[in-house]
């Protein structure tokens, strides 16, 4: 009985992965963007690292970002596809490619995104994390 | 057991397999098997458009080879038909032809453009050669040697062919290098100041190689992509050539914009029985509408029977058409539409048809006294506002205070970077932070005052608009 129960425990929490997974593989390639960290999903608080970049990401876009105009030339704009890379690949490689993308992000490295597809609304270069 | 069984089922919902057995339970092609065997009772009418037909219901019963057969038999009688006389034929066999060419093709020739090491190109076309060109020029590259030469600031990017992100990066890598290494001469390893200047120039080194691996990784991605959708095109470029005579003919006709508009006005011409025929015109009512085809719209409301719809559908043309017609300016038939779906509708839906109501309501005031409010309201409009490209003083201009003192604070942290790198005795990296952090947020002030503008603007048009709104409410 306890082995049963043991066995009906991990399909259960094998299922919830799986779930958890496709949730996160069709949030960045089929639904909207989203601008807010509240509206990607729960933070995680078993990783609190992970957490604290979000919410400084969030305090930067609330702040400095939002004051200085959307000027970034990608898009999802560098702040979020950080946020959006954090949440993919966890904090050390989120990070690692969020500042990669803060050193692509300049006018002389734009023209060599030149064959590179443009979001239509906005006509910035559409960059994002899901494709890394 | 049980109640495990039945708390992981109300967290998870049935399991998905059951719905999608049901779905193909449902959506068996039995119209299909009908319409195969009335059109095989005419085989022999070898008129190209019969033909296609035959071979579409071959097609849709999934028996490519048949479908195969006949159009290959079609080839030879495809270049007597005028397309632009008779572009159903030409849709017919465009559709015909699709998934056939796309099942049935070989592509073990191109494996060598996958494979080998070289590849004697002569044999593809121009537009195959150029995108393996393309992707053979990262293929070669190795993700490894690239993440190694990026430990040199710059260098995997150039060996990549990113010539401009090379400089742009190890610019910043640099900066950052010398800021470190000045902070770590000024106070040691064991500060603060030292390990987190080391950190920060540390986590934009690593990502100057990470970002080069992956980057590399995707461009061979994306253009593998291009170079296999080039093959896909080339090997079927009977069907694109179709796909083309489509474009021509039903631009010349002026009835073409989205290939669904081509669809469901063939689904209208093959449909066998009334409910699938209104069904379908209700389909190609609607594409005509989204594509902004208002005259094919009316011919085709005028032909639906919307007697034979089905509950759904015409819950939506209740709700569809009293606004088509307002957007017609066809006060009298919106009216008669609004009434006829007030008849037999939801309190849901009544908002809408009252939003209708009202919007005629403006345009019967907009001849008399809605004149003299709109007139009244169009000179307190506010005249062009003040430009300038300097982001804190266009916020004076648009009278935002706050937005004025934030941005100004923010806009004055380059010379605060400079003046407390000079009180900590690190001139330089107090004079390559301001720099770097002046480049960021000077570079962008023109494009931000414009977008402050145009969004102070938008502004202000709605609060006019919501202004008239008023003026219609007693």
């Amino acid at each position: 009985m306890r082995l049963w129960l043991l066995i009906l425990l991990c399909v259960h929490a094998v299922h919830l992965t799986a779930q958890q997974q496709m949730q996160n593989q069709t949030f960045g390639k089929f639904e909207n963007p989203k601008n807010s960290i509240w509206e990607m999903g729960d933070l995680r608080l078993s990783a609190p690292l992970e957490t604290s970049a979000l919410l400084l990401l969030e305090a930067y876009k609330k702040t400095a970002s939002g004051n200085l105009g959307n000027s970034c030339r990608f898009s999802p704009e560098c702040s979020r596809f950080m946020a959006e890379s954090i949440r993919f690949n966890g904090i050390w490689t989120g990070l690692l490619l969020g500042c990669d993308r803060l050193l692509r992000c300049n006018h002389e490295a734009e023209l060599e995104h030149s064959e590179h597809l443009r979001d239509n609304k906005t006509g910035k270069i559409y960059d994002p994390a899901v494709e890394y | 057991m049980i109640l495990l069984w039945s708390i992981n089922l109300a967290l998870l919902g049935p399991p998905d397999s059951l719905n999608v057995k049901m779905l193909e339970h449902l959506n068996r092609p039995h119209d299909e098997y009908l319409r195969l065997r009335f059109t095989e009772h005419f085989q022999n009418d070898t008129s190209a458009e019969w033909q296609a037909e035959r071979a579409i219901s071959f097609y849709n019963v999934a028996d490519y080879k048949s479908a195969a057969q006949i159009l290959e038999t079609l080839d030879s009688t495809e270049r007597a038909i005028n397309p632009v006389e008779n572009y159903r034929v030409a849709s017919n066999l465009a559709l015909a032809n699709i998934e056939v060419l796309q099942t049935n093709k070989d592509y073990s020739h191109y494996s060598a453009l996958f494979t080998n090491k070289t590849v004697d190109l002569s044999t593809y076309s121009d537009k195959v050669q150029l995108r393996y060109q393309k992707y053979a020029s990262v293929k070669r590259k190795s993700v490894l040697l690239a993440g190694l030469l990026s430990t040199i600031p710059g260098l995997g990017k150039v060996y990549c062919g990113y010539h401009r992100q090379a400089r742009s990066s190890a610019i910043v890598q640099v900066f950052f290098g010398i800021i470190a290494t000045e902070s770590l001469y000024r106070y040691g390893l064991q500060s603060a100041l030292g390990q987190s200047a080391l950190s920060i120039s540390g986590m934009w080194w690593l990502s100057g190689i990470y970002g080069t691996m992956q980057s590399l990784k995707k461009e061979r991605r994306d253009r593998k992509a291009a170079l296999i959708k080039a093959i896909w095109e080339e090997e079927n470029r009977k069907l694109m050539k179709l796909k083309r005579i489509d474009h021509k003919v039903l631009s010349e006709t002026k009835s073409w914009q989205t290939d669904s508009l081509l669809l469901s006005r063939l689904s209208v011409m093959l449909s066998s029985t009334d409910s699938m025929k209104a069904e379908a015109e209700w389909r190609y009512f609607r594409y005509c509408v989204q594509d902004g085809l208002n005259a094919q719209a009316i011919e085709s409301i005028k032909r639906l029977n919307y007697s034979t719809l089905s509950a759904k559908s015409k819950r939506e043309l209740h709700t569809t058409l009293p606004i088509f017609w307002y957007n017609q300016e066809n006060y009298t038939e919106a009216l008669k539409w609004r009434n006829d779906a007030l008849a037999d509708t939801s309190d849901r839906l009544k908002s809408v048809y009252n939003e209708i109501h009202l919007r005629r309501k403006e345009y019967h005031l907009i001849s008399s006294e809605f004149k003299s409010c709109i007139s009244a309201l169009e000179e307190t409009a506010p005249s062009e506002t003040k430009r300038t490209n300097i982001l804190p003083l266009q916020h004076v201009f648009l009278k935002k205070q706050g937005k004025a003192i934030t941005t100004g604070l923010i806009y004055l942290s380059p010379p605060m970077m400079l003046g407390i790198g000079i009180a900590g005795q690190m001139p330089i990296s107090g004079a390559l932070l301001g720099l770097y952090t002046a480049y960021r947020i000077y570079g962008s002030s023109a494009e931000a005052s414009n977008l402050a503008v145009e969004e102070y603007e938008k502004l202000k048009q709605q609060e006019i608009l919501n202004k008239k709104l008023d003026c219609l409410n007693p």
